[in-house]
């Protein structure tokens, strides 16, 4: 096990060079060997730059923190690791994080083919360490074999000046310079060698969807992932998910054109990119119509570019999210975009009727929301007096925006009383406690809030889940705040006061803009923790001391992230879209 | 090792390879000791198991509750006492869905697991204390005006002497002695005003009963006695067939006399018809004996989450049994769809890409009994308590195959059979 480890390693780092030997290889030079039909393809054309922040003294000292690591420590697998590594540093004169960046300061590019044929070439710096390296991965594997009996599996041919060998069975692989060549078989690995020696390669490299994808992720790339959704779809599981996501009625709504432009896009390309201490990933579909209505084009009112409102802050958030929907017209051509899932819309829209005394949904009630609709999550603070439910959810509001509030507030609120009344008609069958209505007045204007009560409640049942709710609605101006509990409603009033006084431009180009807040997220986490520790012993079959780990390791990563940031947009009427997610690691 | 593997098989669910080594030196008396009487590790587990269940029992579905069942059975030291468990909430089905609190529901799971092996008049005085019990049943009101006779009916025909043994004006009877009882927010009240308190004539015998006065009347009748030892018999001894009245009559004078419940156990256990070659392999497994039985085994401690979906696939919900006389037993465990479940759950069991697998340390288990039995061998021994089997050969080289070996092992058709 641990010479596969070694001989894995020694691999690894014979494509490492003379860090001072600063020889970039051209520009996409690794990808011009891939197949011409791969179907996922990475290419990474800076890689040091990617490592420099994971291979750095504070990400070091950070990980260093983790109880994961602590134990592995004290492991005698540890013990083993370290023994390899001084073996290997010795080899290459130099430490592990210098050979780790020696190693990827070139570039690399890995293919996964059809009938998963996978495709590996790497350039490293410098054409005598990697023999070097080869040389004593070969002697590895050799002793390996011997040491279990087993005839040496290394095996060596060639034709010309190419020397092919193979470590193991599903290995194959040729260093030509200093450019390692690696496949998953002999067939695929002559293929490759073929590729590079015509004249005009026909690799996925010389492809104008390829070339496309280059040009759209830009020079400032650190790198590209590349599929091919023309060859991924036909693929019956792969169609299966994208069909799956596109009947979803609420999924296809949130998502709005992305399912619908990866069924019909050619490709699709993330690039990699890094400023500071953040991290960014940029998807790009290319631009193309998509016949007849789609959720994304009926969300937009006017067909072009949807502007989201700017993204709601309140204490305590977890994420908060926009949206650029037009929820009347998406939800007046459901019969055409969701045929199959009539009948259940139906039976949504008899409720709704009833809630909204006999209005239609369609035309008396959405239509009379504008197209912005925000989300917003927080972690609570629960009324003094009393535990804490447990587990402790997070709460959770939606704010939509009103075209005739003083016409509609009243069509709301009487809504809202029914279905509160429907609840506790519902739990009191159930003999389940139900939702005492209060209406307490807040920053000059009175709303609407339920709670539990704790009158009569066993010691045992005060720290049931449904203390996590107290479901509440406000109408400030001309939104409406549907909030489950009334700390979030009067948090969300104070913002939307405060966005008045001070407006916020909204999002140019955005249909979607999302933010996660990593230490609050953390922190809902960590007053869960004990809660995580039971599913995970239970879901993932771990002892109580295993769970910990993983839960605490999961508390430490989260509590490393401060936010992580979703922007969807690009130009509409068409489905290309843009996503950005941006981390704030370690900071 | 026959004998002794299906001492474990009928009353731990099945042995580890190490608990058997150990049988085969202490001998039969003392190992029957060891697995009659809880031990502190079993207590100190058990504590740390209910601090689990009462920290998920807050909402109204079993789900948690059940996953954390199936792990306190893969954990235990003591896996008669939720052999025995499993024993009373399949005789006394209670389904979660109509209990619709999972609090309660755990109330009445740890009166079954307190008295599992105590004295029977404690284990039902403790579950007509329990609210789980009238709301699982529909008898949330017992009213003066209108006697329910839903607890009655229950009491008469599943828990004491049953459907044939009693006059049926006994119902109505029965049912006056507990009028005032009700169930309010999941908590069992008395409402003096809405009680009966006329005399009631059961058996013979005329009073004003308190609801531990009629346990202690129906306990005492013989016909109870004969229900219960008929079930364990059924249970630890074989399915099929029923013995004649006079061979158990031993038993149900003990059981008459001193309604013991671990007693009766000790007796049918120690018995010389428990070890008889026609009883050995006479009982068919439920899917958890079969699926516990089969990780208790491989010492594995898998998702617990997952494996109560699978078990609910062939046929066992726990928390859910599907009528009020429990689930089906013996050859009703076996049918087309069920059979195929389990086959289904066995290459499952070691599917790299499957949610068991990973636990499994196949190789190492084997590893470890290196020197005692050569790998295939090993395992047939431990899953089946005997060195050959009558199937087809084992592969030649099983030390590199062990999934393959298992799979074979758990799929020929004794092992279905306890």
């Amino acid at each position: 096990m641990m010479h596969s480890l070694l001989i894995a390693l020694l691999l690894v780092l014979a494509l490492n060079g003379d860090a001072k030997a600063q020889l970039a290889s051209p520009e996409g030079e690794t990808s011009r060997w891939l197949p011409v039909d791969s179907l996922i393809t990475l290419e990474l054309t800076q890689p040091d730059a990617l490592l420099a922040p994971l291979l750095s003294d504070r990400t070091s000292h950070e990980a260093q923190q983790l109880r994961a690591y602590q134990v592995f420590a004290g492991s005698p697998k540890f013990e083993e690791l370290q023994k390899m590594i001084h073996f290997v540093e010795g080899t290459i004169e130099t430490d592990w994080r210098s050979g780790l960046m020696q190693l990827f300061g070139g570039s690399l590019a890995f293919g996964l083919g059809p009938n998963e044929q996978t495709t590996l070439v790497v350039d490293v710096q410098q054409a005598e360490t990697l023999n070097r390296i080869h040389t004593i991965a070969q002697q590895v594997a050799s002793g390996d074999a011997r040491k279990a009996g087993q005839p040496d599996r290394v095996k060596s041919w060639g034709e010309g000046e190419i020397t092919r060998w193979s470590f193991n069975t599903n290995d194959a692989h040729a260093i030509i310079g200093r450019r390692l060549v690696a496949a998953n078989s002999k067939e695929t690995l002559e293929n490759a060698l073929e590729r590079s020696q015509q004249a005009v390669r026909q690799s996925l490299f010389s492809t104008p969807h390829y070339q496309a994808a280059r040009k759209a992720i830009g020079p400032d790339a650190l790198g590209m992932a590349f599929f091919n959704l023309e060859q991924l779809r036909e693929n019956p599981e792969f169609a299966a998910a994208l069909q799956g996501q596109q009947d979803n009625p609420l999924l296809a709504l949130l998502l709005a054109g992305i399912t619908g432009g990866l069924n019909t896009s050619p490709w699709a390309a993330l690039g990699f990119y890094l400023s500071g201490d953040t991290f960014s990933v940029r998807t790009y579909l290319p631009e193309a119509q998509e016949p007849g209505a789609t959720p994304l084009a009926l969300s937009s009112p006017t067909g072009k570019a949807g502007s989201a409102l700017a993204l709601l802050n309140v204490p305590r958030q977890i994420a908060s999210l926009s949206l650029y929907r037009d929820l009347h017209r998406f939800y007046a051509a459901k019969d055409e975009l969701f045929p199959q899932r009539t009948s259940g819309l139906i039976f949504f829209e008899n409720m709704m009727g009833i809630f909204f005394t006999g209005r239609d949904l369609t035309e008396d009630v959405l239509a009379q929301t504008e197209p912005d609709v925000r989300l917003v999550v927080a972690e609570q603070r629960y009324p003094s007096g009393h535990p804490a439910p447990d587990p402790q959810l997070p709460a959770f509001a939606a704010v939509l925006r009103l075209k005739d509030p003083a016409a509609f507030d009243e069509v709301m609120e009487e809504a809202w009383q029914k279905a509160i009344g429907l609840v506790n008609f519902t739990r009191g069958q159930q003999a389940e406690p139900g939702l005492i209505i209060d209406r307490p007045q807040y920053a000059g204007m009175t709303f609407t809030t339920t709670r539990f009560s704790f009158v009569g409640s066993e010691e045992s049942d005060n720290r049931n889940i449904r203390y996590n709710f107290r479901p509440s609605l406000a109408m400030p101006e001309d939104y409406v705040i549907l909030s489950s509990t009334d700390q979030l409603a009067r948090d969300l009033i104070d913002a939307l006061q405060k966005e008045a006084k001070d407006p916020q431009p909204s999002l140019e180009t955005t249909h979607s803009a999302l933010r996660l807040d990593g230490p609050q997220l953390g922190s809902i986490l960590t007053e869960n923790r004990a809660s995580l520790i039971r599913g995970n012993m239970v879901k993932e079959g771990h002892t109580e001391a295993e769970a910990e780990l993983a839960i605490d390791t999961l508390l430490t990563l989260a509590n490393r992230v401060r936010a992580i940031n979703v922007d969807i947009g690009g130009a509409l009427n068409t489905y290309a879209t843009g996503i950005r997610i941006q981390f704030e690691p370690f900071n | 090792l026959e004998k002794t593997a299906h001492l474990f098989r009928r009353t731990c669910f099945a042995a580890t390879w190490p608990e058997l080594i150990q049988a085969l030196a202490d001998g039969p008396q003392v190992t029957v000791d060891s697995l009659l009487s809880p031990t502190p590790q079993s207590i100190a587990l058990d504590q740390r198991h209910d601090r689990f269940d009462e920290a998920v029992a807050t909402g109204d579905s079993a789900d948690a509750l059940r996953s954390w069942w199936l792990r306190r059975m893969l954990e235990t030291p003591f896996p008669l006492q939720e052999k025995m468990t499993l024993f009373w909430q399949g005789r006394f089905g209670i389904a979660a869905d109509r209990v619709g609190n999972s609090l309660s529901l755990l109330r009445y799971q740890q009166a079954l697991r307190r008295n599992a092996l105590g004295d029977y008049r404690d284990l039902l005085k403790a579950l007509l204390n329990e609210p789980a019990l009238f709301v699982g049943l529909g008898a949330e009101q017992n009213r003066r005006a209108q006697p329910n006779p839903a607890l009655a009916r229950w009491l008469l025909q599943y828990a004491t002497v049953g459907g044939d043994n009693h006059p049926a004006a006994d119902v109505q009877e029965l049912a006056r002695s507990y009028t005032g009882w009700f169930v309010f927010k999941h908590q069992l009240r008395f409402i003096e005003r809405e009680q009966d308190p006329g005399a009631k004539m059961l058996f013979g015998q005329e009073g004003s009963f308190t609801l531990s006065e009629l346990v202690d009347l129906l306990v005492a009748q013989r016909a109870t006695a004969e229900q219960l030892v008929y079930a364990l018999y059924g249970e630890l001894i074989a399915d099929a067939p029923q013995p004649e009245p006079a061979f158990l009559a031993p038993l149900v004078d003990q059981f008459q006399q001193d309604p013991n419940i671990g007693a009766l156990v000790s007796t049918m256990i120690r018995s010389n018809w428990f070890f008889a070659e026609d009883n050995l392999h006479r009982h068919v497994k439920s899917p958890v004996e079969f699926c516990i039985g089969t990780l208790r085994s491989l010492e594995s401690i898998v998702p617990t989450v997952v494996l109560a979906e699978d078990l609910a696939d062939m046929g066992q919900n726990l928390y859910a049994p599907p009528t009020l006389a429990g689930w089906p037993r013996a050859q009703h465990w076996i049918t087309n769809v069920t059979l195929t479940q389990r086959q289904r759950w066995i290459r499952q069991l070691v599917d790299p890409e499957g949610p068991y697998a990973k636990h499994l340390a196949l190789p190492d288990l084997a590893a470890q009994r290196k020197g005692d039995l050569a790998a295939s061998a090993w395992l047939a021994a431990l899953l089946h308590g005997h060195e050959r089997l009558d199937a087809e050969p084992l592969p030649t080289k099983p030390a590199e195959n062990l999934p393959q070996v298992l799979v074979q092992v758990l799929s020929v058709p004794e092992y279905q059979l306890a």
